[in-house]
């Protein structure tokens, strides 16, 4: 579904990513892992469009997608929640949602997307008229999950959906990105969250570095010698 | 202090103020959305004012019917300034310092350009309604006054409620609370950018017109013109469009005032020490940055 083919992705000099290769296959999770400063969100934003790529090219269903602009990418349902949400703060929770909406294809479904994103996150349809800079981490994610939805995505990517959250709300961040899953949404989860992460995955890459060092089975990597000690710290 | 007189400088305070603000609403949200200060803000305004002022004295028509033509002209002029010369500039690091630049050379190509179809003289939009007055009680009304009032308070309006309630208006609040996240749900930042500009330069034409109406004007009037956008912004906060207008009025009111009660040389003297101790005590502006 997305092939990423050897990118590089360089800040001035510096390669933040060297020669990367991902491919995310259909209807799966995949997830990303990697301590912090690995290049995980660059990566994700090398595939948004928001980064350029310094060599290498990212394929959807086969057409290259490295190159075009963010609001092109975001056209064919490739949609990003972004690491720390980066909502609009100054508009209520239903005009996140609206912007969410904002191309014309999911514009003329966002009535019943809407009503879809309410039922899985029903404090959003509580709090829809608040504006969501006065919301509680929480909410901000459900609401950064409930806009990316909103965008009727093909391919579900989430840059630290447990960040700063509490236990129970990253839980049930998760359980509701599987549920997705189980209708048939495609994701990619980046994470520092690793036993989480991955228990929820089918398929992994380790990225170390800005390299990919290893990739496979999600939970074969969960069992991973290397992977315990460095990342589960058991 | 005779209370008939006070009540009618408010009054002329207000409505002048108004037009400030229609003038300023435009400078406010290029400003507040995008980092942009256009110093030519009102020279666009003038060169607005210039041509409702040769369509009347060719054509007759009416300044505020020419309006219809006007506004999509601007609309569409600002789209392509954008386009051209301001998009380039946005990449830049410091983006208010450029955009000051670029935008001042703008300016003085747009005055000379002015200079050189109507030439140095002064103008005055005389139309039929011009001296007239209505009078109520002991206040009077000035008809071209009410009518720039009328105008402002529509402009405001409108953006108001293409801010706040149009898809579009909403994307470019978007745009500016959050780049990266906006262009993440599908927004084209460059059509959005261009929109707002468009939006911006046709308000100041609509401005442009009312002070028109209001004062005589001439190639370089936009000088004085950009200095009360200046304090309409700094009082009612960047990219605020209420402020804006509360902003204007507050300045029409400060100017009448003293106007009335004070020997004309004090008058500038008192708005601009008050724009100083407002810097100095508020320097975010007396209402909050909002779009």
């Amino acid at each position: 579904m997305l092939r990423i083919d050897a990118i590089t992705v360089k800040y001035q000099e510096l390669a933040a990513l060297t020669d990367v290769s991902i491919d995310i296959e259909e209807g799966k999770i995949t997830a990303l892992i990697g301590s912090n400063g690995s290049g995980k969100t660059t990566l994700l934003n090398a595939i948004s469009g928001l980064k350029q790529l310094f060599s290498g090219r990212i394929y959807w269903n086969g057409e290259i997608i490295s190159g075009c602009s963010p609001d092109k990418i975001a056209a064919r349902g490739v949609i990003q929640v972004p690491e720390g949400r980066k909502l609009f703060p100054r508009m209520t929770v239903q005009e996140n949602l609206q912007i969410g909406a904002f191309l014309p294809g999911p514009r003329r479904e966002a009535e019943k997307t809407q009503k879809r994103v309410f039922e899985l996150f029903p404090r959003l349809e509580e709090r829809r008229g608040q504006c969501a800079g006065s919301l509680s981490g929480g909410e901000q994610q459900m609401v950064a999950v409930g806009r990316a939805l909103m965008s009727m995505p093909k391919l579900l990517m989430l840059d630290e959906p447990s960040l700063g959250l509490a236990p129970i709300v990253t839980y049930e961040i998760f359980k509701i990105v599987k549920e997705l899953n189980g209708q048939g949404l495609t994701s990619l989860i980046v994470s520092q969250e690793v036993l989480q992460t991955l228990s929820i995955s089918d398929e992994a890459y380790l990225l170390e570095h800005g390299k990919i060092v290893m990739r496979g089975n999600a939970q074969d990597m969960l069992a991973d010698p290397k992977v315990k000690e460095s990342y589960l710290g058991i | 202090m005779n209370l008939t007189l006070t009540l009618q400088s408010l009054i002329s305070g207000i409505m002048m103020g108004a037009v400030y603000a229609l003038l300023g609403i435009g400078f406010s949200l290029t400003w507040g959305v995008m980092r942009v200060i256009n110093v030519s803000h009102a020279t666009f305004g003038l060169l607005s004012a210039f041509v409702s002022y040769s369509l009347f004295k060719t054509f007759g028509i009416d300044p505020i019917a020419s309006l219809v033509l006007t506004l999509p002209a601007m609309f569409g002029l600002g789209c392509i300034i954008y386009w051209l010369l301001i998009n380039p500039i946005t990449r830049a690091k410091a983006v208010i310092v450029s955009s000051m630049i670029l935008t001042f050379g703008i300016a003085i190509i747009l005055e000379n350009l002015i200079l050189l179809m109507w030439g140095a003289d002064p103008r005055l939009l005389t139309t039929s309604y011009t001296n007239k007055v209505y009078v109520i009680g002991p206040l009077y009304f000035q008809y071209p006054r009410l009518l720039g009032f009328v105008m402002a308070l529509v402009g405001v309006s409108a953006v108001q409620f293409f801010l706040k309630r149009t898809l579009t208006g909403k994307a470019v609040r978007a745009a500016w609370q959050q780049p990266e996240a906006s262009q993440l749900c599908g927004i084209n930042l460059k059509k959005i950018s261009m929109i707002t500009f468009g939006v911006a330069i046709a308000c100041s034409g609509a401005g442009g017109v009312g002070m028109a109406m209001l004062y005589s004007f001439e190639p370089h009037s936009h000088n004085l013109w950009l200095i009360y956008l200046f304090l309409v912004v700094i009082v009612g906060g960047v990219g605020n469009i209420l402020g804006a207008a509360a902003g204007g009025m507050i300045i029409g009111i400060i100017t009448g005032l003293s106007m009335a009660f004070m020997p004309y040389q004090w008058v500038n003297l008192l708005t601009f020490g008050l724009l100083m101790v407002i810097l100095v005590i508020r320097p975010q502006g007396l209402f909050q940055s909002e779009v």
